[in-house]
């Protein structure tokens, strides 16, 4: 690792902070259901914060989603869901009308 | 009266399953039968491949069936796919003691933060659902490690996320994972075995109510629960310590012999109820939330009233303050007795009846501050009678709240401040003047506060809108990294409590079991 540099602000947070704060075990500590330890994580980020999310998330939603990156946050149109997204290309713009995935009981 | 739904189309999450107001429903085992067997087929024991080596809470069944209509092509009407879950949760289902440790996920608690028996599971299964999800499972051997294969051809970029790669984890799940499930989770069970063997208990009847609303206060009063075929009617009769009513009616399904789950209204809101009836059917606990929106509720306690022993069940106020009077209401059942109370808090009867007692209560202003016993009969409960607070708690103390918008209602976080006295003795909620800040430097440069929505005076955070915000940099989302703080004044002295808040981005996928 010491012959690599961060070149971004989130590689350079990562890099700086004092490994015993990156928050492997915040899983442990992590509202119900939330996805916190991948990286990045969907709601929460490694430091426990938003600052190093994805952000805005619709930019790299779909590129995010199809490839299930958090399957139990966002419907994975990989393998699960494939017209989650189908008439809806632009996330940015189309993000309103994203439907959720379980049916209505 | 019931709104059938619990929004997903429309916006939020699936929450619990819902009464549907159906009349007859068809046969279970004939239904499983003719829909099941066609993909399942009959095992070594008599059962069919993969249902009869599971076991799960309703939600989990309804989240199977689901799979089963979504993916391999299962088409089923209301009714029968009610009565398959009904049947399956009833043949295969968890013993009270089983499902007790996970029922924040069933209740649908926003606030509950999750945890596993160790690391490896955390990282393993708890990176991307709750831990209460497996946990509220139950399998053979064999059928766990088919769980792991599954993961593996439904979600099959597992392999190159991020933090899948800090381990072997594929090696891990298939030789050593598995094995532990089913040693943590075993299919087979005594307290299983006991369970299914136990004759129903019958909730028709009276109950005593009494509950909670965060951010609202306390409620009591009483629940009417009688038999509509193979459902249940409730009718509720409750008012909050403010005296306002909050009444209406549900219908339930009672699964698994103690599964509660009803679909209501309450005053005029509709309503889902997650309660779990105890094992001697005296008693049922658990949460209602509303239909629209599972952060917004209340806890629940019901306590038979045929039979009930003496016992205070709700106080109108837990503390007074040394040298003050206050009044304050017991609410319980059987409360028919001699009503005393320790040396130091002087008593004066307003009103008394079998549900309820009012009393003007003093505290002696040299009184050792400090919990003291007030008795009615037999009933016994405490009062903390404090001199000063010492600080604030706020709860819950970490949190999320996420931003709302399209299809996809906003979550709000609700804050209560604990003021606590020296010696970290509990007094009780207090009313608190709230405000939200920026958490840290991050948020400070990001400006979250000035986006990520407000706080009104009781204790509630309103998220702000969802979408990219032109208006921020980078044109994030309104998210943010909050600070929230209660401040209570007393005698000119102001004493903070802090908690945390994130504000994060909605989510689409939205079983009953995260």
């Amino acid at each position: 690792m010491k012959h690599l540099k961060p070149i971004n602000l989130k590689a350079h947070a990562l890099h700086s902070s004092p490994a015993d704060e990156r928050r492997e075990v915040f899983a442990m500590q992590t509202v119900a259901g939330c996805a916190s330890t991948m990286d990045p994580g969907w709601e929460v980020d490694a430091f426990g914060g938003v600052a190093s999310l994805c952000q805005p998330m619709e930019a790299d939603l779909y590129g995010c989603s199809d490839p299930c990156w958090w399957p139990a946050q966002v419907p994975d149109v990989m393998n699960t869901y494939p017209d989650w997204d189908l008439d809806k290309a632009n996330a940015g713009a189309d993000w309103r009308k994203l439907n959720n995935v379980f049916p209505k009981r | 009266m019931f709104g059938k739904a619990y929004l997903i189309a429309s916006g939020l999450l699936a929450l619990a399953l819902s009464a549907f107001s159906a009349p007859a429903l068809a046969d279970g085992k004939t239904l499983v039968n003719d829909y099941c067997t066609a993909c399942h087929a009959e095992n070594d024991t008599g059962g069919l491949a993969r249902i009869s080596e599971v076991r799960k809470t309703p939600e989990g069944w309804d989240m199977t069936i689901f799979r089963m209509e979504h993916l391999h092509g299962l088409e089923l009407d209301g009714d029968e796919r009610q009565a398959i879950i009904k049947y399956l949760a009833a043949e295969n289902g968890l013993a009270p003691s089983e499902a007790a440790p996970f029922r924040y996920v069933l209740e649908q608690r926003a606030h509950f933060v999750d945890s596993a028996v160790n690391d490896d599971l955390d990282a393993l299964c708890g990176r991307c659902h709750t831990n209460a999800r497996y946990g509220l499972q139950r399998r053979t051997e064999t059928d766990w490690l088919k769980h792991m294969h599954f993961h593996i051809g439904q979600f099959p970029s597992l392999e190159y996320q991020a933090r899948s790669r800090d381990r072997h984890w594929w090696k891990e799940v298939t030789t050593t994972t598995y094995k532990e499930l089913a040693k943590l989770y075993p299919f087979q069970t005594a307290a299983w075995d006991v369970w299914k063997a136990a004759k129903p208990t019958n909730p028709v009847g009276e109950w005593r109510v009494t509950g909670h609303r965060p951010g609202t206060g306390d409620y009591e009063g009483t629940l009417r629960i009688s038999r509509d075929g193979d459902q249940y009617s409730a009718v509720y009769d409750l008012r909050g310590m403010d005296g306002k009513k909050l009444s209406g009616d549900s219908k339930a399904i009672i699964y698994t012999g103690y599964e509660w789950r009803g679909s209501g209204v309450l005053n005029g809101i509709d309503t889902r109820e997650v309660y779990a009836l105890s094992e001697d059917g005296n008693r049922m606990t658990g949460r209602w939330y509303q239909a629209d929106h599972y952060d917004i509720g209340g806890e629940f306690q019901a306590v038979r009233m045929d039979g009930a022993e003496a016992q205070v069940l709700l106080k109108s106020s837990d503390f007074i303050r040394a040298g003050q009077h206050k009044k304050i209401t017991l609410y319980g059942t059987n409360l028919t007795g001699k009503v005393k109370a320790d040396k130091g808090l002087d008593l004066k009867i307003i009103d008394q009846n079998s549900t309820t007692v009012t009393l003007d209560i003093g505290a002696d202003k040299n009184i050792t501050p400090g919990s003291y016993h007030v008795a009615v009969g037999q009933a016994e409960t405490t009062l903390i009678v404090y001199d000063k607070i010492d600080r604030i708690r706020i709860v819950p103390d970490w949190t999320i709240a996420r931003v709302g918008g399209g299809n996809t209602p906003p979550v709000t976080a609700q804050f209560e401040a604990v003021a606590y006295m020296k010696g970290d003795v509990k007094i009780g909620i207090m009313p608190a003047k709230w405000q939200a800040a920026n958490f840290n430097e991050d948020a400070e440069q990001m400006k979250d506060v000035e986006f990520a929505g407000h706080i009104d005076q009781n204790g509630r955070f309103m998220p702000a809108g969802a979408g990219p915000n032109k208006a921020r940099k980078y044109a994030t989302n309104n998210a943010g990294n909050l600070s929230i703080i209660a401040t209570i004044t007393e005698d000119g002295r102001a004493i903070s409590g802090k908690a945390q808040l994130i504000v994060t981005v909605q989510r689409w996928n939205t079983p009953p079991i995260r």
